[in-house]
């Protein structure tokens, strides 16, 4: 059985911030680093949302990009 | 202009952990910096080499003037 080792885990947040002139939306991605092993994705979620909240960009996605350790 | 929104807080090694927020809502208030704050806090989904986020330490809205030059670049 391999062993699955936590390393990191680092939180984007993708954000429309504007249009272009043939009025595709451009996006704006954000990071912050540091996340724990012992998130729960719906407390990400809603850490995600309430970052969001604060910025006057409309949130477009949210990614977990986590990073492990296998043997 | 450009504006970033600093939350500051406090981990549990005693250092200040910083999360920057880019082009703050206009008149972003207080009461409404302090709630997602509190929930960055309560979710505790973060813990870097500093350690776990314990308490709220500051907040703040940093104003950068960029202005370009007019270069002749060929």
């Amino acid at each position: 059985m391999a062993k699955v080792n936590f390393l990191g885990a680092t939180l984007r947040l993708k954000y429309v911030a504007g249009h272009n002139a043939q009025n595709e939306p451009m996006f704006t991605t954000k990071t912050y680093r540091n996340l724990n092993s012992s998130h729960t994705a719906e407390d990400l979620v809603e850490v995600a949302y309430a970052i969001a909240s604060l910025s006057s960009h409309a949130l477009d996605s949210i990614v977990k990009q986590e990073t492990t350790d296998l043997s | 202009m450009t504006q970033v929104l600093e939350l500051q807080f406090e981990t549990v090694a005693g250092k200040t952990a910083t999360f920057a927020i880019d082009a703050p809502k206009p008149k972003v208030t207080a009461e409404e910096i302090q709630k997602v704050m509190q929930t960055i806090i309560a979710k505790n989904v973060f813990d870097g080499q500093a350690g776990t986020l314990i308490a709220m330490s500051g907040a703040r809205i940093v104003d950068r003037q960029v202005t370009e030059f007019d270069l002749k670049i060929e």
